[in-house]
């Protein structure tokens, strides 16, 4: 009976130091000698194969806009009942993810299928409370550069504003910190570096590229040239 | 007597310890709504260091319990 009890007692004793032992590694080990690399790119999400990050061709109108995470601030104003200032971990912690695969087509003949991870624009506007009569919302970026999309086309689908794309954080070539993804859109409406959301009741207001001739709508189904 | 106290606190501590462990998890992996149902205590950041710290303590006194648990042991 004694032998048993003291058996068990070593066991405990010994299995309690291993535990401890491994644990004082553990935490010995954070923040020293281990360094974090960049997730790998994921190329098939659900059977379906995705282009590469590298497969984009840079095609923004001052080059790749470096912003710094810490210091970075998304407004939402316009229309709006409340106005809103998010930090990047603001936006990141306060809104639900969604992810999903959207097929970029550039108007200069190339397409990406890439698998999107982000905040939806309209839990943005929601919170900020769109007011009546508004019918269009405009988006900046750090560039300068502007395009608009109708708030029926932002409420009626999941407009994600993406962080990640095949599971990488974006990198500053592809719009880091939040770059929209317009689904059904051209790729001149996908904004890149976005740092202000407005909405409006402007639904003549025309971007970079729109006021220089291509299409307000912007859709798929129909050229991009013009004044539709 | 004494063991049945101990018993009883090694089983109230693993308990506390598993929901913490799971309440900490799904703060990685669901922030918005673990931060909205703990009234914005429990971030992100939060719950990943409290899940990475809490696998010693967690390991440890779940080795107590079944060893005060166990039959072969008590007699």
């Amino acid at each position: 009976m004694h032998s048993g009890r003291r058996t068990g007692q070593i066991i405990l004793i010994l299995l309690i130091g291993a535990i401890a032992v491994l644990y004082a590694l553990d935490l010995a080990g954070d923040g020293q000698g281990v360094r974090e690399l960049a997730p790998a790119e994921v190329r098939e999400y659900q059977g379906e194969q995705l282009s590469s990050i590298t497969d984009f061709r840079e095609n923004s109108i001052r080059g790749p806009q470096h912003v710094n995470a810490s210091t970075y601030t998304l407004t939402v104003d316009g229309l709006v009942e409340n106005r809103e200032d998010y930090s990047y971990d603001a936006l990141m912690e306060r809104f639900p993810h969604y992810r999903k695969v959207v097929t970029l087509y550039c108007v200069e003949g190339w397409d990406v299928t890439i698998l999107w991870e982000g905040i939806r624009v309209k839990d943005l506007l929601q919170e900020a409370g769109v007011k009546p009569g508004a019918n269009t919302v405009i988006f900046y970026a750090e560039d300068g550069y502007s395009s608009s999309l109708p708030l029926a086309y932002i409420e009626d689908r999941d407009i994600l504003l993406a962080y990640a794309m095949n599971n990488v954080t974006l990198p500053a070539e592809r719009g880091f910190p939040f770059q929209l993804v317009a689904e059904d859109r051209w790729g001149y409406k996908w904004v890149k570096w976005v740092t202000r959301i407005e909405v409006s009741d402007d639904e003549n207001y025309r971007g970079y590229w729109e006021s220089r001739g291509y299409a307000n709508n912007g859709s798929l189904d129909r050229s991009f040239f013009g004044q539709g | 007597m004494v063991r049945f106290t101990y018993r009883k606190l090694v089983s109230r501590t693993l308990l506390a310890l598993t929901l913490l462990f799971v309440i900490s998890g799904f703060g990685i992996t669901e922030p918005w709504l673990v931060r909205s149902l703990t009234l914005g205590l429990l971030d992100k950041a939060l719950s990943q260091q409290i899940h990475f710290l809490l696998w010693g303590p967690f390991l440890i006194v779940l080795v107590l319990h079944l060893y005060y648990s166990c039959g072969v042991f008590r007699r």
